[in-house]
């Protein structure tokens, strides 16, 4: 079993790969600056893509850490896309913003999305873990868990119900290098052809 | 490099800037304006209704202008408010034919194919400020560039959606009893008790439920080390140490330790 040192140092050199390809382009006129600058910002969800899988070990790293911050990680993400949501969730439920009762509710959902979070993730996080290299080890799993991570970079960065065009290559951005860490965990156990 | 070069490089960029900028400048002393008009109507008129800036923008051509094609007007709402989706609405023309689509796009875009004089389209949508009533903020913004078709020129004109609103409306949203962020605020709170008190709640029950299945163990323990574990385990629990029956009559007791969510224990 490769350990989560190697698995971070697989992670690295594909992102460094990834960089070096969208230099390449960019050099060569075919890739726009801002690809090859969210290329380069993305290094930290490759990283996560490479020690992800791990989850499902009890004594791995990223499972032991993950029990103690992801609870935490997750509820600040929702509290966030709660908070950048507030106004039109206030808006939603009694038709305008403005009323006093209708910031009270998108209080109360805000801190109710963080703390359902919290609890969720604390409660099932170790109820859910499946056997070690069964359903997270597999590339579908991935792609599953990177369109998830690009989700919620939308929904982070994204506005009034649509993106911009950079956003937008932010968010696939984030994606593959998720899928692209994943893939460096697979391939680090000899897993990417099964 | 030399002075002649420089100075050669010097008058090539001021020959590049004036031909860039010259015919802008010039475009600008007369620029006619595109046929259109915004018409802005603040409809928060009471405390209980929407308070919106209610946009509508007119694109009529008249005869003086002659008719305009390839419109696009742009709707971009600035940090201080934002242009709710669902309030979009279009007009159609006199043919009845929808000529203004909707590029799903942010900001907001819509393209207006030939619009001959007599005809008129309109867009309509409302912008919600965010804030507690911004004075003189620009809420947003609406650009329309147009070509007229006589000419063939390309004109364009920005106009800034700013609160209309006078003092007499504004007097309750300016001052408001509850302020937005003490009101959510105040929600946030209120989601919090309900949450650490349901979570004490369920802790304090499943604390008690185990402790009543370790006195039954304790009971029917038979080794002496079995009973001191439970012992320890009891005690580790904290409460009281009586037997399961007595356990139901010292529920009340006010557990000292903190509430953490340990739902492993």
């Amino acid at each position: 079993m490769t350990d989560c040192e190697a698995h971070l140092r697989y992670g690295m050199s594909i992102h460094m790969v990834l960089v070096a390809i969208m230099t390449l382009g960019y050099v060569g006129g075919v890739v726009h600056l801002g690809i090859l600058a969210t290329a380069t910002s993305t290094l930290p969800l490759t990283l996560t893509g490479a020690v992800f899988p791990d989850l499902d070990h009890p004594s791995s790293i990223p499972y032991r850490y993950g029990k103690r911050f992801l609870p935490s990680l997750l509820a600040g993400v929702a509290v966030l896309v709660g908070l950048r949501y507030r106004i039109q969730i206030a808006a939603a439920l009694i038709e305008t913003n403005r009323s006093g009762f209708g910031t009270f509710l998108s209080g109360v959902i805000v801190a109710s999305l963080g703390w359902g979070t919290w609890i969720g993730t604390y409660g099932l996080f170790p109820v859910l873990r499946p056997p070690h290299r069964t359903v997270t080890h597999r590339l579908s799993a991935g792609v599953i868990a990177a369109l998830c991570v690009g989700a919620v970079v939308s929904l982070l960065v994204g506005g009034d119900g649509s993106l911009r065009p950079g956003e937008r290559v932010f968010v696939l951005g984030s994606s593959v290098a998720f899928l692209l860490g994943f893939a460096s965990h697979l391939a680090a156990d000899g897993l990417l052809h099964k | 490099m030399t002075k002649r070069s420089l100075l050669v490089g010097a008058l090539l960029a001021i020959i590049i800037a004036a031909a860039v900028a010259g015919p802008v400048t010039g475009a600008d002393a007369n620029e006619p304006s595109p046929p259109v008009t915004v018409e802005r109507t603040f409809v928060g008129t009471s405390s209980d209704s929407q308070h919106a800036v209610a946009v509508t923008v007119t694109i009529a051509p008249t005869e003086q202008t002659g008719a305009i094609n390839n419109t696009v007007v742009t709707t971009r709402s600035e940090e201080a408010a934002f242009i709710a989706p669902s309030s979009i609405s279009t007009s159609e023309t006199t043919g009845g034919n929808q000529v203004i689509t909707q590029r799903r796009t942010r900001p907001a875009m819509f393209d207006l194919e030939r619009l001959e004089p007599g005809e008129s389209a309109s867009i309509s949508f409302r912008v919600y400020p965010k804030a507690v009533f911004p004075s003189g903020e620009t809420l947003a913004t609406v650009a329309i560039e147009t070509q007229f078709m006589q000419t063939k020129r390309v004109v364009s004109e920005t106009t800034a959606i700013e609160p209309t609103v006078n003092a007499s409306q504004a007097s309750y949203t300016v001052e408001p009893p509850v302020s937005p962020l003490v009101s959510a605020g105040g929600g946030a709170v209120f989601a919090t008790l309900v949450t650490v008190s349901a979570a004490f709640l369920y802790r304090r029950r499943r604390r008690q439920t185990l402790r009543g299945i370790l006195q039954s163990a304790k009971e029917q323990s038979a080794s002496m080390g079995t009973e001191q574990a439970i012992d320890k385990a009891l005690n580790r629990l904290g409460g009281s140490t009586t037997t399961t029956d007595e356990i139901s009559t010292t529920t009340d007791e006010p557990d000292n330790e903190s509430p953490t969510f340990d739902f492993d224990d």
